[in-house]
């Protein structure tokens, strides 16, 4: 909602500067979401007389004006067509500077000199108006710069309506707040009709016939008028708050509109049959041209303005092309009514029309205020287009919508706004926004129609404080209770897989819950993908099923922008069970790619590979206190090998290599490999206790072994059998070296395990080792064919 | 003791001596580790003599295995010494050094700029006695608007174009829903915050995303007014902007709240007043919906946008650069 500073003025004397002003209305509520000081766009611009007109010689339409500018008499040359002399007018002298960048210099127009121009309004850039030069009034002053003669130069002010605040939509609205602040008095301006035309009843006749939809219709009759265009200062305050300039009457409901905030509409009344209004419901499937000339196919919610035999206009929405204002109208029927606000917004929601008008009454205009505005529009009507009003109004409310009165407890303000407000001063905030209160053991406060949003006591207590002021209302620190009943374990294990996972390298990201259905496919194994009914593109219009499409993403976008060793991991959700039971599932996703570490001019990094992927789950998983985690191969249409991790029975997750077909879809060239756990088992998991382990006082005694077995025996397995075999003592089994080639005979491969022996009670002896190592020997030889290599 | 025994003891002195000599030559870490596996490596002359134990009559092999462990021991704690020696004192070849070169860099990963700003937050509130709740992404329209006093046909809905699941499932459009649950779920007094993803129906833009994090919080309680909300607030945004940061609180509207506050925060002279957090005391529909009784507990609640907060503390200036992942974009925090 724009408003302008001096308009403001018009309704109540306050003496704040516009600065002032802006910081008063953002505190009050009405946050100001521009301000903009509104200075003239030219410069160099006189008030000038023109003392003779005389035909351009070579052109007929151009004339050739002499024209005092105060200090000479100069030859300018005009086109326009209502130039004469004797006029005031707008000169813009050689040097002046004009919108647009223009400047004017010294010309030869058909070869007449002229010095300057006479200028049009939308010349000097004041409204669209380029029909002929503005004409001044005779009482400018030759010679003063044009803005003397103009009103003094404003500040405009953008206000962001809160959708509760329907009135804050008409200048007086805001003008209301401002002198409710300033405790200066609201100056609606006056009503004072001719009423001397004929008797309304004779003209027109409204019936109403769906007063849910519309509780109030009101109309008057005004005929004799000439439709011309608006003065200047109506044009100029329509054009500063965004509204095109049309003509006298139609700049009249609209500048009425913007006034008070009630959408009013002028029918062309000799295209109205029978003088008659009826308002109803559409019948579901009509169509109806609005005056923008789109039609809309209505459904029987839509509610229509019509006349004896046709619709002319889709309530509080749009008129129709049929009955619209043109410039040959000479008698106007004027609308102004309450509408349901539900019922507008509907329509306006369905059919996709959002004017001035709907916005208001789907917001709730005043019911007991469409007369007021009613009579103001008809007034300026008569004024700036000389018609004559009809006697009487035409006015149907079949159940008139009574003020609330809500009664108000001052204690209760003091317990919601933490500051006792006295009870004098309650009353005086709410008598200056309009309320009217009665004190005598509570409060009791009526409520003006005008606010629809104020319904209950806490309503009254927010306004109550808004004018008191925030900023008057003191800081309290909250009382203490007990925390302990809020501490919650889960965010210092996230803390920890976070921190663990940054030392080990891998960054966090943050990538979208919402993804193609293609990528989404690819990744929801069995599961059904969870599809939005209203996606914004194909791009985003499946929850994910997993995060690592999302992570991929991200492998591409850093590859694309040649950064190619990305370690990444992201704790989020994934979704499955599909549309008819969608399910969420924390997830903590990692995905590897490139090199290890990145390349020094000491060593070439090694790249990476699945032992890294399951050597940073191990070792994020011991940090996060789960040791005993199994690593069984498993299938995953997904990866090209892959993993499942388990702690017990609990199946932890997955980890693996990227199947290449899913980077080939995602346009990845690189491998990738991929940790994806189950974020709340690994917690669950993690949540067994830690005891403390002694640290050995005695020495330990390490062993290599290097051992010969058949190729498809496995590290895990000749390791299980080792430490089965080992005792007591044995207290580590470490695989440090793996060999395949020549130097092995074909269909084997040497294995080195490194063995750690310690006892807790004292030193052991060699022999002791000795004689284990040949236990574990014979065992590895019969479990697993193993040798040791000569 | 047996005569071989003897002889094989003087054979692990002049070992002793020989190695000692040796050592004394070596002058860098190379040489050393070829003393190393002369003398203690798999073949080295210490573990010849461990061969040897075998030929020693039963009586005698106690002693030597002793003697023998002791030599290796020995052995092993001059190399360590000899070791650090040259890691601690490298000073002889440090001409040759140049110093200028790079060091090596380690592999260190990067927290995300919206998590790390999510984690203050949350630290400040903890700090404050608010506990942390996190709820569903798909919520119903329950929860997501009307227990939230947001009727079918208000206007404010205007606020939020919601993404739709079937079955009148919803993406939440706030993390607002997450007080519903807590206030069905536990008792007053409560004192919570809820961080997490949220969505609306926004193309992305350099402001705006499709998704984003919010950060809901709750104090219910007897006797909590809108001072309480002021200065739990601001307390909270001195933590997180700095402690002469200017704040002010000025009345708004929202359907879940009455009388309702924005709190903005004086940045510089440039970008003047922002917009922090929506705010207000709890309206008496919400508690209503959830069955607390609104004459006897009152409360107030807010709502702030994570990623606006991270960009005005970090001076980012595309939303975007949280959801591209870019590596130049990760490493900076």
């Amino acid at each position: 909602m724009k408003v302008t500073y001096n308009w403001l003025k018009e309704y109540t004397d306050f003496e704040f500067c516009a600065e002032e002003l802006v910081h008063h209305l953002t505190m009050l509520g009405l946050e100001v979401e521009e301000a903009q000081a509104q200075t003239y766009p030219f410069s160099g611009v006189v008030v000038g007389e023109v003392l003779q007109k005389n035909t351009h010689p070579n052109a007929d339409r151009l004339s050739v004006c002499t024209v005092n500018d105060g200090v000479a008499e100069r030859t300018v040359v005009c086109g326009a067509p209502n130039v004469e002399s004797g006029q005031k007018i707008a000169l813009a002298q050689v040097g002046a500077s004009l919108p647009g960048d223009l400047k004017i210099k010294k010309t030869k127009i058909r070869g007449v000199e002229s010095l300057g121009m006479i200028c049009s309004e939308a010349e000097l850039g004041l409204s669209a108006r380029a029909d002929g030069i503005m004409v001044l009034d005779e009482s400018a002053v030759v010679g003063a710069g044009l803005e003397s003669v103009l009103e003094q130069e404003d500040f405009l002010v953008d206000i962001d309506v809160t959708p509760n605040r329907p009135d804050c939509f008409g200048a007086l609205g805001v003008a209301r707040e401002v002198a409710s602040l300033s405790g200066t008095r609201l100056r609606k301006p006056g009503i004072d009709l001719a009423e001397n035309g004929p008797a309304t009843d004779d003209a027109i006749r409204v019936t109403i016939h769906d007063a849910r939809k519309c509780p109030r219709y009101t109309a008057r009759f005004i005929d004799n008028i000439r439709i011309v265009p608006s003065p200047f200062w109506l044009a100029r305050r329509l054009e500063q708050v965004g509204i095109r300039s049309i003509n006298n009457v139609v700049d009249v409901t609209n500048f009425v509109m913007m006034e008070t905030g009630q959408p009013l509409h002028a029918f062309d009344y000799n295209f109205l049959a029978g003088g008659q209004i009826s308002v109803k419901s559409a019948d579901a499937g009509m169509e109806f041209t609005t005056l923008d000339g789109n039609s809309h196919k209505l459904t029987d919610e839509a509610l229509l303005i019509c006349d004896g035999e046709k619709p002319v206009a889709l309530a509080g929405v749009m008129g129709g092309l049929n009955s619209e204002v043109s410039g040959s109208t000479t008698k106007v029927l004027l609308e102004s009514a309450y509408f349901d606000p539900v019922n507008i917004r509907r329509t306006s929601k369905k059919l996709g029309i959002s004017t001035e008008s709907s916005k208001r009454f789907e917001r709730g205009v005043d019911p007991n205020g469409v007369v007021y505005a009613l009579d103001r529009a008809a007034q300026l009507i008569a004024e700036l287009a000389g018609g004559r009003i009809a006697a009487g109004v035409a006015d149907v409310y079949p159940k008139r919508i009574e003020p609330l009165s809500i009664s108000l407890r001052p204690e209760r303000v003091k317990l919601l706004l933490g500051v006792e407000v006295p009870p004098e001063q309650i009353e005086s905030i709410l008598t200056g926004l309009g309320f009217g209160v009665a004190r005598d053991r509570g409060i009791t406060v009526a409520v003006p129609t005008f606010r629809p949003d104020i319904t209950r006591e806490v309503d009254l207590i927010e306004e109550i404080g808004r004018v008191f002021g925030y900023d008057n209302i003191p800081s309290d620190p909250l009382a203490m209770i007990d925390q302990m009943a809020t501490v919650d374990e889960g965010e210092a294990f996230t803390k920890e897989v976070c921190s663990t996972l940054v030392s080990f390298g891998f960054s966090e990201v943050v990538t979208y819950n919402l993804t193609s259905e293609d990528a989404a496919s690819v990744f929801s194994e069995a599961a059904d993908p969870v599809k939005l009914v209203n996606p914004l593109s194909e791009d985003l219009s499946t929850l994910r099923p997993s995060l690592i499409p999302g992570l991929l993403n991200c492998v591409r976008w850093n590859i694309n922008r040649k950064s190619n060793d990305l370690k990444l991991f992201e704790i989020g959700v994934a979704f499955a069970g599909g549309n008819a039971t969608p399910g969420e599932h924390k997830r903590l996703t990692c995905v590897l790619t490139g090199r290890s570490v990145p390349d020094s001019w000491q060593a070439k990094a090694r790249v990476l590979n699945i032992f890294d992927a399951k050597g940073f789950t191990e070792h994020l998983l011991a940090q996060l206190g789960i040791t005993a985690v199994e690593f069984v191969s498993t299938t995953l249409s997904t990866a090209a090998v892959a993993m499942q991790a388990s702690a017990g029975t609990q199946i932890l997750g997955y980890l693996g290599q990227v199947h290449s077909e899913v980077l080939a879809k995602l346009k990845v060239e690189q491998d990738v490999y991929f940790i994806d756990l189950d974020f709340e088992a690994t917690e669950l998991a993690s949540k067994q206790k830690r005891t403390f382990k002694a640290i050995p006082k005695f020495p330990s005694v390490l062993r290599d072994l290097a051992l010969l077995v058949d190729n498809d025996v496995s590290a895990a397995d000749l390791v299980g059998t080792v430490k089965a075999a080992g005792g007591d003592l044995l207290q580590e089994v470490s695989v440090f070296d793996v060999y395949t080639g020549d130097k092995v005979e074909s269909g084997s491969k040497s294995i080195a395990l490194g063995l750690m022996f310690q006892s807790s009670a004292r030193t052991l002896r060699e022999s002791e080792i000795d004689s284990q190592i040949e236990l574990i020997l014979t065992a590895i030889s019969q479990q697993n064919g193993a040798r040791l290599r000569a | 003791m047996s005569q071989s025994l003897d002889i094989i003891f003087q054979e692990l002195d002049s070992v002793q001596t020989s190695f000692e000599t040796e050592i004394q030559q070596i002058a860098e870490p190379d040489a050393l580790e070829t003393l190393r596996v002369k003398y203690l490596g798999r073949k080295g002359q210490v573990a010849q003599f461990f061969k040897k134990i075998g030929t020693l009559p039963g009586p005698d092999r106690p002693r030597f295995g002793e003697r023998l462990n002791a030599l290796k021991t020995s052995l092993q704690s001059s190399i360590d010494e000899a070791q650090s020696h040259f890691s601690r004192n490298n000073g002889e070849s440090k001409d040759k050094l140049d110093l200028s070169l790079p060091g090596i860099a380690p592999s260190i990963g990067h927290r995300n700029a919206l998590m790390l700003v999510l984690d203050e937050i949350k630290y400040i509130f903890r700090g404050m006695g608010f506990g942390v709740r996190t709820g569903r992404l798909i919520e119903n329209e329950y929860y997501n608007f009307e227990a939230l006093n947001v009727p079918d046909d208000h206007p404010s809905k205007d606020l939020q174009d919601t993404f739709y699941l079937e079955n009148a499932l919803l993406l939440r459009t706030h993390t607002s829903p997450v007080q519903i649950h807590t206030m069905e779920n536990e008792n007053p007094p409560i004192r919570i915050i809820a961080p997490g993803r949220c969505f609306r129906k926004d193309a992305p833009d350099a402001t705006h995303s499709p998704e984003f994090h919010q950060v809901e919080g709750l104090a219910v309680g007897e006797g909590i007014s809108l001072s309480h909300l002021k200065g739990t607030l601001v307390s909270f945004a001195r933590k997180l902007f700095g402690e002469d940061t200017q704040v002010r609180f000025r009345p708004s509207f929202f359907p879940f709240t009455e009388p309702s506050a924005e709190m903005d925060v004086y940045f510089d002279d440039r970008l003047g007043w922002l917009e922090i957090l929506g705010s207000g005391m709890v309206d008496p529909n919400v508690f209503e919906a959830v069955k607390i009784d609104p004459d006897k507990y009152t409360g107030f609640a807010f709502g702030m946008g994570v990623e606006r907060i991270a960009m005005l503390k970090y001076q980012i200036d595309d939303i975007r650069h949280f959801y591209e992942n870019d590596t130049r974009f990760l490493r900076q925090f």
